[in-house]
């Protein structure tokens, strides 16, 4: 199905040879050494070609930017929230995420979505190793031993061990600042209600991303769909038994490896042989110290 | 990682520099006239068969024999070191 300089190669050799040439054409060769990686706020994306036989890796900004924003001023109130006539305060929305229930439908309004187009017309994969999320663990009171209503956030990175690269179904938009003239691909992931790990790992929204087989994100972006076979798509739950989650430091953002597993005293396990309630997600003073699920 | 070193193509001298990038073995060439600066690494085929190529795309000719010239140069000075 890939191929690279004419050579017939795997999906994963395909997108390990679109990420070098990234890396490549950043790369100041004046400079010694070697480079472990590079971090901006682009992410690399899964579209296919004009004649949908094979697929390409480009960047796009993550946080949909609807069409009706007219320049990044407009962008930035939308992400980061502004006081409005009365000077309220409205919350930002950065637009990460698209809702599967969502694409056609707007949660608020109950008419059309922002997505409805993209859903049709311009979906796309995320490529992605793996992501972060974050569990809420309730305090307990230290002397009655009674439920807080306050909560630690505990972060987890989640991946697929038997998968290197995996794709998450997106949408995407092109969009143009009136100003400016700035012509920017924007892109948002589509999330699914969460499986059991989610529902464990992500415990306030116990939602997670919509991850595809090779098969289901090929579908995804070179098929014409019709809109139900797109909600059966953007709804999948990628099968809990096939994904690991592991906590790492507080501050993984900040490490050079942000996805090591780090160990939290007082963080209760997690059990995937059960769904998860409200008392599994308190914290437990003796317990033993959560590892990597697998 | 090689040291620097320099190799012999289509009768001009080159230069080459070994990097690591993205976890892959990246070599980079710069000849000696006005041809473009190459950037080579050594891919897999299904089977797991190894092969040259350039990055990015597009000068496949050269990436197999510039590649072929890197390789008997540090096959060549390995067996010197034994």
């Amino acid at each position: 199905m890939c191929y690279y300089n004419g050579q017939k190669v795997t999906r994963a050799e395909f997108i390990k040879l679109k990420d070098l040439e990234r890396a490549v054409s950043k790369y100041d060769f004046l400079d010694k050494g070697a480079i472990s990686g590079f971090t901006d706020t682009q992410v690399a994306v899964v579209v296919a070609t004009p004649d949908k036989t094979n697929f390409d890796i480009v960047q796009m900004e993550w946080g949909y930017i609807p069409n009706y924003l007219r320049n990044r001023e407009e962008v930035v109130r939308m992400r980061q929230g502004y006081k409005d006539e009365k000077g309220e305060w409205v919350e930002g929305q950065p637009q990460l995420n698209a809702k599967a229930e969502n694409l056609f439908v707007s949660e608020r309004s109950g008419g059309r979505s922002m997505f409805y187009d993209a859903a049709k017309h311009r979906r796309c994969l995320i490529l992605s190793t793996g992501y972060f999320e974050w569990r809420h663990i309730y305090k307990k009171h230290k002397k009655t031993g009674k439920r807080l209503k306050t909560r630690d956030k505990y972060p987890y990175y989640v991946s697929l061990p038997e998968h290197e690269y995996f794709f998450t179904a997106a949408i995407w938009n092109p969009w143009t600042d009136q100003d400016t003239g700035e012509m920017v691909n924007s892109v948002a992931m589509v999330t699914a209600i969460g499986n059991r790990l989610a529902m464990w790992v992500h415990n306030s929204k116990r939602r997670m991303p919509t991850i595809l087989n090779d098969d289901l994100a090929w579908r995804w972006i070179s098929r014409d769909l019709s809109k139900e076979e797109i909600l059966e798509i953007a709804a999948t739950q990628y099968p809990y038994e096939q994904m690991d989650a592991c906590p790492v430091a507080s501050d993984f953002l900040a490490r050079l490896d942000p996805s090591e597993p780090f160990a939290h005293a007082k963080l209760p396990a997690i059990d995937l042989s059960i769904e998860p309630t409200d008392e599994h997600q308190e914290e437990v003073a003796e317990v033993s110290q959560q590892a990597c699920l697998f | 990682m090689e040291e620097p070193f320099v190799i012999e193509y289509e009768g001009k001298t080159a230069k080459v520099s070994e990097h690591h990038l993205q976890d892959m073995r990246v070599f980079r060439i710069i000849f000696n006239g006005t041809r473009k600066p190459l950037t080579i690494t050594v891919a897999e085929k299904p089977g797991r068969k190894k092969w040259w190529t350039s990055v990015p795309q597009g000068r496949q000719k050269e990436a197999e024999e510039v590649g072929r010239l890197i390789a008997d140069y540090i096959r060549a000075k390995r067996k010197e070191q034994q």
